[in-house]
């Protein structure tokens, strides 16, 4: 930052203060009687840059207005590092007011305003803050003599302190780190404790998951067996009715009942009663005596005294058989000689002998018919020729055919012929009588088919025909076995189905029987319907019992949550606890690392310390000091040439104390430079050379535009300067005035104007 | 206003001989450059040579938590180094 312009107006002892076209390389020598406004100068151009003076900080810039005005402003122009000038403003008044802008020179309109915008802009700009201007480039004349102050700023520059603050950043961490920690400790510790007293167990929720799948098992399958118990119901009772029906239907049996009637009821009779023993049987109604016994005993017996009818029944097949084969139906029965022929066969023989006799007899018959022809015809002609020789016809025979000659053969012929005519005739009526004796042998047989064959029908009609009836019709059957059967069953078992009062002391039994049958299924049906009640009661007790199980497992699954949740919390704790111990650790060793990096940094930093002030430091002190040193206590040792060793800064004269601290605001100056990357830079001292004495001064003067290349406009503060030739300007401030212009022509045309 | 009685003297004093003005701009400076080190890289620097001993001399050395802490340092000097 180079100065190019001041312009103040009612600051400090100034009323205005105008400096314009200032030398932008070069020494500004400012001179003037004690209290004649040389550090005022200075001062103008911080406040005008920082908002602020040497003197009076921030908050108090109202007391830089000149005493008994109410305003002041101020305006300072400057080239930046960025190689840009800018022109910085700023106004302030008694009451606290205080406006600030910043313009780029030539613009009308400032790119910053406010104080704090125009104060951190001024920063970016330039490089440096407030203070690090003050302890690098502002060497005011009272801290020159201080050098703790600029080895503190020696410290800044060397980045100490901003290891410092990164180390001090460190142990804040920690130190909230550590009060995270205690919390997370506190945190962890009641999460156990909250967990411990949760006492989860194991095994618990799978018991309880374990038990309620019991108990539903339980439910399903007493739901089940009450369920088939109903269907046990439904069917005994169902069975019962059936009992009760079937019963009623056989004891309206009578001799009318036909024997597969008899059989239907019997099979009804056990179909039911297997259906009501069926129903009745179970392991939880208990298995006693079967209630159907007196009914199954009764059925067995009817059943017994239908089978007595089998032998009979197969007695009438077989005769029916032997009579179905006699009319052509059916093989030869084994019992029937292999001679004997049925009656079709018999009947086809007959005609096929009366067939054969009628063939016979076709011979005869023509014979007869010829015989008899020549008889009639044999008589005739002897008639004629005998009785009626004058008939014509007797004279065609007699003369005509000359017959008379033959009358003897005539005779002859006719009486041969009347008796071989006579013969035939008896042949044909015998054969005649054979074939109709035949004819009538074969109708007869026929007829006695058709009676077999009503017979047959009448067979096997019977079963649709009652017992008695049945019994009635193969009792006039001719055939002895049969009869035989038919009398012992008769005689037997079939007493009490073909007698009225036999069948009406057979059937007594059997209601009797249905009743027990009936009161022994109510005693059943009352059971089941018990047992149903009973396990319908269990069942609400089992609910219960699941509802229990359900509210236990939704207690032991919030406890399972709970306990996972603390689980997941504490290993957060724990997790958090680690990354901030490992934090608290990194940051630790950080603290180890910048401290050792914090030795060797001050090292380094005061190594080119004395390397930079080795360089100025002969030329300022004629070559009796030549370097420096600063130890880790920021202790100051400058080497004598003379002595040959380091001596303390309280071993040399105050015009060489001076020096050495001019020398080290240089190289500190030096230093903000290179790590600031400022540019070109102004240097302001103030009264930098006291206790110097005119030929000290005089040299220093000419030394000081060659120290640094970057430091190029350098405002010296003197009382005086014996010889003015090496400045570039020289301003010289006086106690009786109040204004300062320069150049002089901007007076004379303000004083024109 | 500014007043005749007000003025100061003033001198401006530049050189008007351009070859004196050269032949001084020509010396060589006292100062050529005041060799700073980068803190990041010093701290680097020191910090290897600190875990590389750490490391000789502790088998069980916890080589990433100090690269961590390097990190960290690292971090926060390039944050405080964007402060001006």
């Amino acid at each position: 930052m180079i100065i190019t312009s001041v312009h103040a107006k009612n600051v400090l002892r100034y009323s205005e203060l105008k400096l314009t076209n200032l030398p932008r390389r070069g020494v500004i020598g400012i001179s003037g009687a004690n209290e004649s406004g040389k550090t005022t100068i200075a001062e103008i151009l911080c406040l005008a840059l920082f908002g602020r003076t040497f003197s009076h900080p921030e908050d108090e810039f109202q007391k830089n207005i000149k005493w008994g005005e109410f305003g002041a402003s101020v305006t300072v122009g400057f080239f930046a590092k960025d190689k840009h000038s800018y022109l910085i403003t700023r106004s302030f008044d008694a009451d606290g007011n205080h406006l600030a802008q910043l313009r780029r020179e030539g613009e009308a309109e400032p790119f910053v305003r406010g104080s704090a915008a125009v104060n951190e802009n001024v920063a970016q700009l330039c490089g440096f803050t407030y203070q690090r201007f003050i302890d690098s480039f502002y060497l005011a004349q009272r801290n020159i003599a201080s050098p703790s102050i600029l080895l503190q700023t020696a410290k800044a520059l060397a980045g100490v302190e901003t290891f410092e603050h990164v180390a001090t950043e460190c142990a804040s961490d920690i130190q909230t780190f550590q009060e995270e920690l205690a919390l997370l400790h506190g945190g962890l510790a009641e999460a156990r404790r909250q967990r411990t007293e949760l006492n989860i167990q194991a095994d618990a929720l799978p018991n309880l998951k374990a038990e309620q799948n019991g108990q539903t098992t339980a439910i399903a399958e007493r739901k089940k067996e009450n369920t088939a118990r109903g269907l046990r119901l439904d069917r005994l009772r169902a069975a019962t009715a059936e009992i009760a029906d079937q019963v009623e239907k056989t004891t309206q049996a009578n001799l009318d009942t036909s024997l597969e009637q008899w059989l239907h009821y019997a099979d009804h009779i056990d179909t039911a009663t297997k259906a009501v023993d069926a129903a009745s049987q179970g392991a939880e109604s208990g298995s006693g005596p079967r209630l159907t016994g007196a009914l199954q005993s009764w059925s067995d017996d009817l059943r017994k005294r239908l089978q007595a009818f089998t032998p009979v029944r197969n007695a009438a097949a077989v005769y029916r058989q032997r009579l179905a084969w006699l009319i052509g139906q059916g093989e030869r029965p084994a019992e029937v000689d292999a001679r004997v022929r049925s009656l079709p066969d018999q009947q086809a023989l007959l005609l096929s002998q009366g067939e054969g006799i009628r063939g016979k007899r076709t011979g005869p018959m023509i014979g007869f018919f010829v015989t008899f022809l020549l008889m009639i015809l044999s008589w005739s002609v002897l008639w004629f020729l005998n009785y009626a020789p004058n008939h014509a016809v007797g004279q065609w025979l007699g003369n005509g055919l000359q017959l008379v000659t033959y009358n003897t053969v005539l005779f002859l012929v006719a009486a041969v012929s009347s008796g071989l005519s006579l013969i035939l005739l008896v042949m044909v009526f015998i054969l005649t009588e054979q074939i109709l004796t035949a004819r009538q042998k074969a109708a007869r047989l026929q007829a006695d088919q058709e009676a077999i064959k009503a017979q047959l029908q009448s067979l096997d009609d019977l079963p649709q025909q009652s017992l008695v009836t049945e019994v009635a019709t193969l009792d006039i059957c001719d055939d002895p076995p049969l009869k035989e059967a038919l009398t012992q069953f008769v005689s037997g078992p079939g007493v009490a189905l073909l007698d009225a009062e036999a069948l009406a002391a057979f059937l007594a039994p059997l209601e009797a029987a249905s009743l027990t049958c009936q009161e022994d299924a109510d005693a059943i049906t009352r059971r089941i319907t018990e047992e149903i009640q009973s396990v319908e009661t269990s069942l609400v007790a089992i609910r219960q019992d699941l509802d229990r199980l359900g509210q236990a497992i939704a207690e032991e699954e919030r406890r399972l949550n709970k306990a996972a949740q603390l689980d997941q919390e504490t290993a957060a704790f724990e997790r958090d606890i680690e990354s901030k111990t490992r934090s608290i650790e990194v940051r630790r060793i950080a603290q180890n690392l910048l401290s050792g990096s914090h030795r060797r940094l001050l090292s380094r930093f005061n190594l080119e310390m004395r390397h930079v002030v080795s360089k100025i430091m002969p030329k300022l002190t004629e070559g009796r000091y030549e370097t420096m040193q600063i130890d880790n206590d920021l202790d100051v040792r400058v080497w004598s040439s003379e002595k040959g060793h380091f001596v303390g800064l309280n071993e040399i004269s105050g015009g060489t104390y001076n020096q050495v601290m001019l020398a080290i605001r240089l190289a500190l100056s030096q230093a903000l430079i290179s790590s600031s990357l400022c540019g070109v830079e102004c240097l302001i001292l103030d009264e930098p050379f006291a206790f110097f004495d005119a030929q000290r001064t005089r040299k220093t003067l000419e030394m000081l535009p060659q120290v640094s290349p970057e430091i190029e406009q350098m405002w010296i503060i003197a009382q005086q300067f014996d010889d003015t030739s090496s400045l570039a300007l020289h301003l010289s401030c006086s106690r009786d005035s109040e204004v300062l212009i320069a150049p002089v022509g901007e007076y004379e045309a303000l004083g024109e104007g | 206003m500014a007043t005749k009685k007000d003025i100061v003297l003033v001198r401006g004093l530049r050189s008007s001989n351009p070859a004196e003005e050269q032949a001084t701009a020509k010396e060589p400076a006292l100062i050529e450059k005041f060799r700073l080190t980068s803190l990041a890289a010093e701290f680097e620097q020191h910090s290897q040579a600190e875990i590389e001993r750490l490391g000789s001399e502790n088998p069980d050395f916890d080589e990433p938590l100090y690269h961590e802490a390097v990190s960290l340092v690292l971090r926060k000097l390039s944050q405080s180094r964007k402060l001006p």
